[in-house]
């Protein structure tokens, strides 16, 4: 490229992608945790996500709430919603091929943006304005107040979840459910509320990326989903699917990659390019970056 | 049996004087998304649409005949499209096509309006190959060059610019046609457009793209998007400390929705466009004022395009059953060819040879959060 | 797929029969086919009930079928996940169109381009596909369906974004109804036949696939080149319908549509996706009356299906001629008196491994293993859990490669060889924990270790020509002789993971020797049996031993068997031989009792 590298322009370009990669980091923790205790790629996570957006939109819009409590809120309500959906359209399915609840996984996610488009109407939305932007100039790399509350909390969330998940019961009940789910029963774990939980706390999650996202980017919009969706899902299996840490590596590696081709090689191959990255990783290590293929006991 | 076929013929006498008195309705087909990834543009055409026909049906309807719209989902795909427009033509036979909205969709859809005969007029697909599709393929917006050529020349002329950078959508074909056009016309008129970038639908992060536009220092940014997108763009470019270069884009800024998205960011910034909504014209006027009191919105461009098209069908229905007395296709067509003076919210209308509307653009300017009226260019 | 060998097996069928049965299927596929073209072609003429909208709705039909079967044949049948289906769809639909518009080529030869370049995309995938496994894969599909967008967005030739506006409308209901039609016939045909059973096989159980001989490298690149062809004529088609063709057509929800279709009809079933295309595509259109609801409602509705029929509108089942009283007699068991036979030539084969060794991470579970098998021996090997007994099967069968060491068979080292090749030459082996194709009968599990001299090639398959029938009957009729020398012939059209303990052991033994092998290896056969059943295991090895002229290798802990078995017993401890003698010395030998102390009484 032109000029060649210049260092301010790297440093810059890996703040850009930590931000961006930051978010695809919480949506893909809760399409990992979900994978990790029910095996099942829950294509209606991204779709969730939206809902949390548009929770904390109405939230802090209709009811005046402050974001600090905008946000719990709208983490809550996400959360109840993921179990619903599970509730109803995957816990009849979870004896039946995995492939049905697949299919019933893009039903939801249909049924979520559709009702979206309606109900919340098919126009983009501004976020409601926070705190008042503050950007700083550290020799040519520019950094935005906003951008650091987005990483702070995206990496608070990060521990707590990662907190839960290795340091408390339920999250060892959970760890145990996804290792082998009729054992944890035999061992008095009830595990359709261990799931549940692991919806809740996924679609929790979602939901605050979504308001970051909101907050950060100051647009939303009913079809949002689906592209950060698809991208956190693919961040999720680099990571190594099932794999908590996985989740939150395969999310910033997402990010991070895709700034990086835009910035150094071409913004118009920056997919081809991003996938053909992933699927490379993948020939190297099938089971992503952190996952142990697993010998098959013959 | 003598007294029952006369009962008969009577009956039948009746219903055709009863037909020949109502005068057949003029059935039009609205293929539009009212669903999908492009619903939102959608609903602006509809609304625009559905408020044309009540009020030209209080006004006693078009030569004493009342017009009936009827709108089909396209879902913004090309395959629905195909669909829709079949569907309006050979189950609901409808007279004419209004629609389809995006290019993509217009290049499935008019194929088979062209096929059938039946004229299809789109509001607001800007792509070239639309109208080369047949002699019955209309179209009420500019089409790609001309905005790029008058943006370029704004930016020449008016800005003195040397430089300019583009950042568009390389999926999307109304942004690229944009962003091609102003390139060949900026660098022909003696710029250069020293970096481009592009990024797929549905992004929301530019940051990598603009900084290295940021490096590029450009006097202009062309920004071809439509608003919900294009807000997004400006609030990041701002924010990563791109102060020098002036922002410019075109008729997809048109939006109320623009604003609290991009903030101040956008303060400065210039974009093309079919109408000035703050005009005093009295068509302008009105049509703002009523779109507002239907929908409770401003009316962005796609609504005042959608208006424009509806014009234009007004005026050439008018002249086909004014012609031949009746409600015929082939009359339509050529009533629509020959439109000369349709009066929409962008002036007064007529075709060109390739179906083209010919019509002044107008450049707005954002100042002081509001759409500010610049310059006319007159085609 | 269903035998009814109950219902056969009783009445033999003369082969004339077969024949005129064949003629009159041919002949009612035949007739259907072109009444059905008739009466959409004669209703649409007339103008009673299709409309051209209707047509056009036919039209995406008939190429979602072709796209839902194709799809099933890499997905269903073979079990390999892919979301990259548009993918191939785009590449069939760009190349055929560029023929067209960009070359003026007329459309047959612009099809069979556009299919053979989207095969060639098949062939690409099928390499990750080697290496990677259900979701795993599914991500490397999916990305290969966005590289292949992003590639055509970046290609001015022919549109980028824009897309390519005027390909000639080439594609008529006539096309697409021929099309679909050969699709669905081409792999139906193909499914239904030696290389179809190895794809079934691929999905149930790869490891024992390869095991049983089955190539699968070979033939999950074969699935999905074929899949793709079939989606790249899709794409064709597509394109000559639509006329305008741009890269967001072929996005990743359009791989997620044919998902949809193969799922919704069952995977596994030709004829539920056959139905399931219908449903997908005409239920949006039907409910177009909903307007801005039309969306919410079709969503609500797939979710309902998805509820209520998890395994599909037709779960596995077909609809077809069976169900007309046309069966095809091949496709089920028939009785027959003819000798059994085993592949018994060729001069004394010996099985030897020198200094074998295999290390697990730092843990070493096989050091310095060497053997030799003499012809027709029949040997033990013994040693308590974790010796390192299974190990050595998989070291001698390919599954597991020997860390140093080599292995000779036949004087061949097959020490590197793939279990595939492994079995070709002449090895077969049955796993201590059953692995069974547990979905599928118990005749197709035999039938799918059968392999002629020179098998069928897949042409013949699909056209049902040259050695097909001949060859099937023969391997039907072979495979029966084996359920029957098993005592299982009355059970062959029963799913194998439904059938008792015992049995599925038996099974297991069944399909092992229908390779051919001149070398046997069981893993524990007596695992789990009672005293009677065990009895009768030792009947039936000897028996098999002598009928096939075998050599047999046998793990077992049921020290009664072995030593009333076994000629010679190796006994394994910490993965180093012990012992390596007859019965009668074994347990004398002191080495032996202390590894086995506390294990079992000797």
């Amino acid at each position: 490229m032109p000029g060649g590298l210049d260092i301010s322009m790297v440093v810059q370009q890996l703040v850009n992608g930590l931000a961006l990669g930051s978010v695809y980091a919480l949506i893909a923790l809760g399409y990992t945790m979900v994978y990790g205790i029910v095996r099942l790629i829950n294509f209606a996570h991204g779709d969730i996500f939206m809902l949390g957006a548009y929770y904390g939109y109405f939230a802090i819009t209709m009811f005046k709430i402050p974001f600090a409590l905008a946000l719990p809120l709208a983490m809550g309500l996400a959360a109840v919603t993921g179990m619903a959906v599970e509730r109803l359209a995957y816990k009849p399915l979870r004896q039946a091929p995995r492939i049905a609840s697949l299919i019933t996984a893009i039903g939801v996610s249909l049924l979520l943006q559709n009702l979206g488009l309606k109900f919340f109407e098919a126009r983009p939305r501004p976020y409601p304005r926070i705190i008042p932007m503050v950007v700083w100039d550290v020799g040519g790399v520019v950094v935005s107040n906003v951008q650091l509350i987005m990483l702070a909390l995206a990496i608070a969330l990060m521990v707590l979840i990662s907190l839960i998940v290795y340091r408390t019961k339920i999250g060892k009940a959970m760890r145990a459910v996804s290792f082998d789910k009729d054992a944890a029963r035999l061992m008095g774990i009830d595990a359709d509320m261990v799931i549940g939980v692991t919806f809740a706390l996924g679609s929790a999650l979602a939901a605050a990326g979504g308001m970051l996202v909101g907050f950060y980017y100051n647009r939303i919009s009913p079809t949002m989903g689906a592209m950060y969706g698809l991208k956190a899902f693919v961040a999720a299996v680099v990571g190594g699917i099932g794999i908590v840490p996985g989740a939150m590596l395969g999310g910033l590696i997402m990010g991070v990659a895709e700034v990086f081709v835009i910035a150094f090689v071409s913004s118009m191959l920056k997919d081809a390019i991003a996938f053909a990255i992933l699927i490379v990783i993948l020939l190297f290590k099938p089971a992503g970056l952190l996952g142990r293929a697993v010998r098959e006991k013959v | 049996m003598l007294r029952k076929s006369l009962v008969l013929v009577v009956l039948v006498l009746l219903i055709m004087s009863a037909v020949a008195l109502g005068a057949e309705e003029i059935i039009i087909g609205l293929v539009t998304p009212v669903t999908g990834d492009v619903a939102t543009f959608g609903m602006s055409v509809r609304n625009a649409a559905l408020l044309w026909e009540k009020q030209v049906n209080s006004r006693g309807g078009i030569q004493g005949r009342k017009v009936k719209i009827l709108v089909e989902d396209d879902k913004g795909t090309p395959a629905e499209t195909a669909n829709a427009v079949s569907k309006l033509i050979s189950q609901s036979k409808v007279l004419m096509i209004m629609g389809p909205v995006t290019s993509k969709c217009a290049n499935a859809g008019a194929p088979i309006g062209q096929a059938n005969k039946v004229p299809v007029l789109t509001p607001t697909a800007t792509d070239q190959a639309v109208t080369a599709i047949g002699d019955h393929v209309f179209r009420a917006c500019f089409i790609d060059p001309f905005q790029g050529q008058v943006m370029s020349k704004f930016a020449l002329e008016t800005l003195k610019a040397k430089t300019a950078a583009m950042l568009y959508d390389i999926g999307n074909d109304y942004t690229k046609g944009l962003a091609e056009n102003f390139k060949k016309f900026f660098e022909a008129g003696g710029g250069k457009v020293v970096v481009s970038e592009t990024y797929g639908a549905g992004e929301s992060d530019f940051s990598a793209q603009l900084t290295k536009i940021k490096k590029a220092n450009p006097d202009v940014l062309w920004l071809p998007d439509y608003y919900n997108t294009v807000g997004l763009i400006t609030r990041q470019a701002r924010q990563l400390g791109i102060k020098k270069a002036v922002f410019l884009g075109a008729d997809g800024w048109d939006s109320p929705e623009l604003l609290p998205i991009a903030g101040e960011s956008i303060e400065g910034g210039f974009f093309s466009n079919h109408f000035f909504a703050g005009s005093t014209q009295p068509a302008v006027v009105a049509f703002v004022r009523d779109y507002e009191a239907a929908y409770k919105s401003e009316p962005d461009a796609l609504a005042a395009l959608t208006w424009d098209a509806c014009a234009i069908a007004e005026s050439a229905l008018n002249a086909s059953i004014k012609k031949v007395g009746k409600l015929d296709r082939a009359a339509l067509r050529d009533a629509l060819a020959a439109t000369r003076d349709a009066q929409g919210v962008s002036g007064k209308m007529a075709f060109d040879e390739n179906r083209n509307p010919i019509k002044p653009a107008v450049i707005l300017e954002v100042k002081n959060a509001k759409f500010a009226y610049k310059s006319t260019i007159n085609p | 797929m269903v035998s009814e060998a109950k219902a056969t097996v009783a009445k033999s069928i003369g082969t004339r029969a077969t024949d005129g049965k064949q003629l009159t299927r041919g002949a009612v596929a035949l007739g259907g086919l072109a009444a059905g073209y008739f009466l959409v072609v004669g209703l649409h003429r007339a103008g009673v009930l299709i409309s051209d909208y209707y047509l056009q709705i036919l039209i995406w039909v008939g190429i979602n079928t072709i796209m839902g079967v194709s799809l099933n044949l890499i997905n269903g049948f073979t079990g390999q996940f892919s979301l990259g289906h548009a993918g191939f769809m785009a590449i069939g639909a760009y190349v055929a169109a560029y023929m067209t518009k960009i070359l003026g080529a007329p459309f047959a030869p612009a099809l069979l381009v556009g299919g053979t370049a989207a095969a060639l995309g098949g062939l690409v995938v099928g390499i990750p596909a080697l290496r990677l496994a259900g979701d795993y894969l599914a991500i490397a599909t999916l990305g290969f369906g966005e590289i292949i967008r992003v590639i055509i967005l970046n290609l001015d030739v022919v549109g980028g974004p824009r897309g390519l506006p005027g390909i000639p409308a080439h594609t008529t209901f006539l096309w697409v109804y021929a099309m679909a039609a050969a699709t669905v016939v081409i792999v139906r045909n193909l499914i239904w036949s030696r290389q179809g059973r190895a794809l079934v096989a691929i999905r149930e159980d790869e490891t024992a696939a390869e095991t049983m001989g089955v190539d699968t490298t070979r033939y999950k690149i074969m699935a999905f080149v074929v899949g793709a062809f079939f989606a790249g004529v899709a794409g064709g088609l597509y394109a000559h319908k639509i006329t305008f063709i741009d890269p967001s057509q072929f996005d990743f929800m359009k791989s997620i549509e044919a998902l949809v279709i193969i799922v919704l009809g069952g995977l596994g079933s030709i004829t539920g996706t056959v139905l399931a295309a219908f449903v997908v595509t005409f239920l949006p259109e039907a409910l177009r009356a909903f307007a801005d609801y039309r969306m919410i409602i079709y969503s609500l509705m797939l979710i309902l299906m998805m509820l209520y029929r998890p395994r599909g509108l037709m779960g596995t089942a077909e609809f077809g001629f069976r169900q007309l009283g046309l069966g095809d007699a091949r496709s089920s068991a028939r009785d027959v008196g003819g000798q059994a036979m085993g592949r018994n030539d060729g001069p004394p084969p010996v099985l030897e491994t020198r200094g074998v060794c295999m290390d697990f991470g730092g843990l070493r579970a096989v050091s310095d293993f060497c053997m030799t098998l003499r012809q027709g021996e029949l040997v033990g090997l013994i040693g308590p859990n974790g010796a390192g007994k299974t190990t050595v099967f998989n070291v001698l069968t390919g599954l597991s490669e020997a860390t140093c060491g080599s292995v000779h068979f036949m004087g061949n080292d097959i020490t590197r060889k793939r279990p595939s090749e492994i079995n070709d030459m002449g090895i077969a082996r049955t796993f201590q924990n059953i692995r069974l194709f547990s979905n599928l009968t118990v005749l197709d599990n035999v039938r799918i270790a059968f392999r002629g001299e020179r098998p069928y090639s897949m042409t013949e398959a699909v056209l049902r020509a040259g050695r097909y029938s001949s060859q099937e009957e023969e391997i039907c009729r072979k495979s029966m002789e084996f359920l029957r020398l098993f005592g299982l012939d009355d059970r062959a059209s029963e799913i194998a993971g439904k059938l008792p303990y015992g049995a599925q052991r038996r099974l297991e033994m069944a399909r092992a020797l229908a390779t051919g092998p001149k070398l046997l290896l069981l893993d524990e056969p007596a695992a789990g049996m009672n005293p009677q059943e065990t009895h009768e295991l030792l009947e039936l090895i000897r028996w098999i031993h002598e009928r096939f002229d075998l050599t047999v290798l046998l793990i077992e802990h049921d020290m009664n068997l072995v030593m009333k078995l076994c000629q010679r017993i190796i006994v394994l401890d910490y993965g180093n031989t012990i012992a390596d003698d007859a019965p009668a010395d074994i347990v004398k030998n002191r080495r032996v009792i202390d590894a086995y102390l506390g294990e079992e009484a000797v």
